[in-house]
């Protein structure tokens, strides 16, 4: 029961907001905030849940010509996706209160509230077409928002190609998904113990990956995230960004591992090689970048595709730290996105070489930047430090080269941290129209502290998260069946 | 192997097609060609086209033929009927009324909607 | 049960259509009698014929027997078939009370031909011999020409009616002299002699049921037998073209269905030439729907690429198949109709929401119906939730379970929906992205379209989210 209140309690605020006048905006704000803040005060209840014990929840839903289940979980591992989400989304919806057009603001805040839902279902989804379910419907509500609430004039093109490329992805997760339940009979997890073998495991594994490699997006599948990112309005990028991104990388772990453990390891190889392309070419076409939002999405790339490699190298340590690096990335990203939105609010422009300097205008803003860039660049005592230290050591014992390699690009996350960081809030003050820039109003000072304390939390103390991830449970979870798996390296 | 009554209609197909085409083809080797603008008009005897053809046009003709044909077809299927009606009994004469009452309708709907009356 | 001459006769499995035949014409009579019937009499008279013959359909359920010398045949999927016919007819009666008197044709003839348009699409639901299935194809066929030709004062009208008139006894011509070489082949009409015909082969079975398929590819709108659909679909009257892509489509299909079955029975050498058009309509379809601009057209290429993905339930000729192939129909059916509701809720029955530019910024004129015809088109193109969604899961598992052929089709229809994607996520974005300024667009108030318009969406949310429903619905 209080799975389901977390998942429909956000969809449930969207419908009530529906009923309120177009004109109330304040009330609506109120409804939707207060739906947000409720979901994530539902959703903490799960963290009195001990490290072996998981709130499960299964209701017959089809019984021909196959089996599936409306089964619903919060273990070890969904528990930090589910907080995640429904932390962000406080933050995101938040955030949204400052759309410019009042006529349009309910239609904003009730989409922004259905993805949330979506994003819950995906990531509780224990079996798999309730999971292939959210899995696309996501994209209607990122749709929507692009298609009518974006300004920028490259919104279109963002949103095309949003869908096109995200739906191809979740078409060929349908595919997978089909030919195996054509085979098993069934969409339940518990049942789905088919082990597969030969060209048909491989297949399935490739149309699986190729879904999850969009989704999170690495190179080469990322062509659809600059521009989405680059042109969805803030809350909505950073709910993109912090939370759908994690999706794919979840669905690995939460599905295609336990379900393909043989062809996870045939394929680590190229799988690893685009895991440190990713982080590569992320950094380098950082640190080229001038629109400061593109940016953050390619600091974005190459962060994701380290947890690939932890994930890929298959080591106890960097799986586990794989996690910690997704939820911290999640806090790191919807929080730089969010800042970012406010300074664009405040010069008009994304383009780091038209103004400068903001720290000394709104010294609160600068403090912010400050600690979500150093985050990002893996300053220690910040979460985005624990993640990448562990995820580097935990890869060396088993994958030293592509280790090796992924470092020189970590060292590379400096430059173009400190790029944004500088560029945005250092040296002369420079505001292109005359323009006044404000310092940081209470709402989105507020908004921003639970992300920002949730990075410095989890930087000063990840042993708080080890103890509750699936590594530090035990043989019985789904990493460790991951890794029981004898491998063919 | 033995001719089947197949083959002979595969032949005749066969001789069909080839002298159809040959009639087609063979002019086309060895005429000259000496195309102008009249000649390569789409053909159409009387005067050329003043304006588009649009709005409806006189179907009276089409219209009474289709309707004798409707109904002289029907009718002649009265005739085998006519001829086994002792064996066919109550069955064949109820079936052959409501097929009378049937086309009766029709008959009646096309008379009253003016589809007879020559305008 | 009587016998006549040898023949035994079952009322009762005759007896829906005689039903609806009765209302036919009593429709006529009503016409003919008082001139001053109005529409909604006549249209009332069609939908309770349709409710009479539901009736007459009710005892049949779960029973198995033909008629007739076996040529007519009442079992699980005729019924089937029917219901949905009765259904489509009903929603259409219903759709067609906006029509206005200049729009041409009196209401009389039109309700008339709507009703013995579907007596036809009912009689080759349990046609089980090629004259039967030829009869119901023409008497189906005839009816809508007629129909299509029914919005005569406009131009467009007559064109479509021109047009489908001409390709349709193209089409007829292929099917009749298919079937008289199938006669030919096989010594028989009936489905159970062809069965043997296909057992054995041989080149005149071959040739005879090529030159049937065309004909009935070209009355399902298989590519590429497809090219009368855009200009058809575009001049007829709104309501029937919405009759036409759903009840064309289902008949068709009871045809195709109990051919694949009865006649085959498993996979067949024979099948190739269908699984290659279903390849082709899925492409065409959808390839052909980016760039149109009328919603009618859009729809009909649609049309096209549904009817692929249908085949694909036919892959392998499997028991399961059937199944499938109904749950799609249903889904198809209840979306596609609830898309033409809303043009006609919109349009107020006219063609004023044809054209998609009528469509930008309608969520902010008009919410409702623009959530609906985005619910319409998420099922269209297959997006979870929706009837078709779980219409498709089902479809791709045909295709994976019946070899190459079906894994070359199960993949086809996954890359024709992501074309489709973009179709329909087109006319989306226009209904969703804000237009500066009220557009004074005519907006429709009529009741009736919502008729329509919520069967449609009730059956595509419940058949989306609970598809066990359907299958406790026992079809």
């Amino acid at each position: 029961m209080l799975i389901d209140t977390v998942i429909f309690l956000p969809l449930l605020t969207a419908l009530v907001l529906l009923l309120i006048p177009r004109a109330a905006t304040s009330v609506q704000k109120g409804v939707a905030l207060a739906g947000a803040l409720l979901t994530f005060a539902f959703s903490l209840a799960f963290l009195s849940l001990g490290p072996n014990v998981a709130a499960d929840q299964t209701i017959p839903w089809i019984s021909g010509p196959w089996v599936a289940a409306y089964h619903v979980r919060v273990d070890a591992l969904r528990l930090f996706f589910v907080l995640l989400t429904t932390l962000v989304s406080v933050a995101c919806i938040w955030a949204a209160f400052s759309y410019a057009h009042a006529q349009r603001l309910r239609g904003y805040l009730c989409l922004l509230l259905a993805f949330e839902t979506t994003l819950l279902g995906l990531f509780t989804a224990a079996d798999l077409l309730l999971f292939y379910l959210y899995w696309d419907l996501m994209l209607i509500p990122v749709f929507l928002l692009l298609t009518g609430f974006a300004d920028h004039p490259g919104a279109r093109q963002a949103a095309w190609s949003y869908l096109i490329y995200n739906g191809a992805g979740g078409l060929a997760l349908l595919l997978g998904i089909v030919a195996l339940v054509s085979q098993s009979h069934t969409f339940e997890l518990g049942t789905l113990a088919l082990r597969l073998t030969g060209p048909a495991e491989a297949w399935i594994f490739i149309a699986f990956a190729l879904a999850f490699l969009i989704k999170t997006p690495a190179f080469p599948f990322h062509s659809w995230m600059p521009p989405t990112y680059t042109s969805a309005p803030p809350p909505v990028v950073a709910m993109v960004s912090g939370v759908q991104s994690k999706a794919g990388l979840f669905a690995m772990l939460a599905f295609a591992l336990p379900l393909f453990p043989h062809a996870a390891h045939a394929f680590a190889l190229p799988l690893l090689v685009l895991a440190v392309a990713s982080v590569v070419y992320g950094a380098i076409a950082a640190m080229g970048e001038q629109d400061m939002k593109t940016l953050v999405a390619f600091s974005s790339l190459s962060h994701l595709g380290l947890v690939w490699l932890a994930f890929f190298a298959f080591d106890i340590t960097s799986v586990s730290a794989g996690i910690l690096m997704l939820v911290s990335h999640g806090l790191i990203a919807a929080a730089l996105f969010l800042l970012l939105g406010f300074i664009e609010e405040r010069v008009g422009t994304r383009d780091l070489s038209r103004f400068g300097g903001l720290a000394e205008k709104a010294p609160r803003l600068g403090v912010m930047m400050l600690i979500a860039a150093m985050a990002a660049l893996g300053l220690p005592g910040l979460s985005g430090f624990a993640g990448e230290f562990l995820i580097l050591i935990g890869s060396w014992q088993t994958q030293p080269v592509f280790t090796s390699i992924a470092l020189v690009a970590v060292v590379l996350a400096c430059v173009y941290m400190l790029k944004l960081l500088q560029g945005t809030m250092h040296g002369p003050v420079r505001v292109p129209d005359e323009r006044t820039v404000s310092e940081m109003r209470p709402r989105e000072a507020w908004l921003l502290a639970p992300l920002l304390a949730g990075i410095i939390f989890l930087g000063v103390w990840p042993g708080w998260f080890n103890d509750r991830t699936p590594s530090g449970t035990g043989a019985n979870t789904i990493v460790g069946a991951v890794l029981a798996e004898p491998g063919q390296r | 192997m033995q001719p089947t009554p197949w083959t002979v209609i595969a032949i005749y197909f066969v001789v069909a097609l080839v002298v159809a085409g040959a009639i087609c083809v063979i002019p086309g080797l060895f005429t000259r060609k000496r195309p102008t603008k009249e000649k390569l008009e789409a053909y159409e005897c009387g005067v050329p086209p003043t304006s588009q053809f649009t709005g409806r046009f006189p179907i009276r003709f089409y219209l009474v033929a289709m309707l004798f044909v409707v109904f002289d077809v029907e009718t002649a299927s009265f005739y085998p009927w006519a001829v086994r009606l002792r064996q066919l009994g109550l069955f064949g004469f109820t079936e052959m009324l409501t097929f009378i009452i049937v086309l009766g309708v029709g008959y009646a709907y096309v008379w009253k909607k003016g589809g007879f009356s020559w305008r | 049960m009587m016998s006549v001459a040898g023949v035994s006769i079952s009322w009762a499995v005759l007896a829906p259509i005689v039903a609806l035949s009765a209302g036919g014409l009593l429709i006529m009579l009503v016409d003919l009698v008082s001139r001053s019937a109005s529409k909604t009499v006549l249209y009332s008279i069609g939908i309770v014929s349709c409710v009479a013959s539901f009736l007459a359909l009710v005892p049949l359920y779960g029973h198995t027997e033909t008629t007739l010398a076996g040529a007519f045949a009442s079992d699980r999927f005729s019924w089937a078939f029917d219901v949905l016919l009765l259904l489509t007819l009903a929603i259409t009666l219903v759709l067609s009370s906006l029509r206005k008197a200049e729009d041409g044709g009196s209401p009389g003839s039109y309700a008339a031909l709507l009703v013995f348009c579907t007596i036809g699409g009912m009689v080759m639901a349990g046609a089980n011999n090629l004259i039967i299935i030829f009869l119901g194809i023409e008497q189906l066929s005839l009816s809508l020409y007629v129909l299509a030709g029914t919005g005569f004062p406009r131009e467009a009208s007559q064109e479509a009616a021109l047009k489908y008139v001409l390709l349709g006894s193209l089409a007829s011509g292929f099917l009749i002299f298919g079937s008289a070489l199938l006669y030919g082949s096989a010594g028989g009409v009936g489905l159970a002699a062809l069965h043997s015909a296909a057992v054995s082969g041989g080149t005149l079975f071959i040739a005879g049921f090529a030159l049937f398929l065309v004909g009935l590819a070209f009355k399902l709108a298989l590519a590429p037998f497809h090219t009368w659909v855009p200009d058809v679909y575009e001049g007829s009257p709104l309501a029937v073209t919405g009759y036409m892509a759903v009840a064309v489509k289902v008949a068709a299909f009871a045809v195709l269905a109990r051919i694949a079955y009865e006649v085959f029975g498993q996979d067949s050498f024979a099948l190739v030439p269908l699984w290659s058009v279903a390849i082709l309509s899925m492409l065409v379809g959808n390839l052909g729907a980016i760039r149109q601009r009328n919603l009618k057209r859009l729809l009909g290429y649609s049309s096209i690429a549904q009817a692929g993905y249908m085949v694909v339930a036919l892959a392998g000729v499997q028991q399961s198949g059937l199944n499938t192939l109904l749950f799609y129909l249903f889904a198809y059916a209840l979306t596609s109709l609830g898309a033409f509701g809303v043009m006609a809720l919109l349009g107020d029955g006219t063609d004023a929401y044809a054209d998609l530019d009528a469509y930008k910024g309608l969520h902010f004129r008009r919410p409702w119906p623009a959530a609906a015809m985005a619910l319409f088109f998420f099922s269209l193109a297959g997006i979870p939730a929706t009837a078709g969604f779980y219409g498709k899961l089902l479809l791709l598992q045909q295709g994976f379970l019946a070899g190459p052929w079906g894994i070359a089709l199960a993949v086809t229809l996954v890359a024709g929906t992501l074309v489709s994607f973009y179709v329909y996520g087109k006319v989306v974005w226009d209904m969703y992205s804000y237009v500066e300024g009220e557009a004074a667009a005519p907006s429709g108030n009529a009741f009736a379209p919502w008729v329509a318009v919520a069967a449609g969406a009730v059956g595509t949310i419940v058949f989306g989210i609970l598809p066990q429903t359907f299958t406790a619905l026992h079809l």
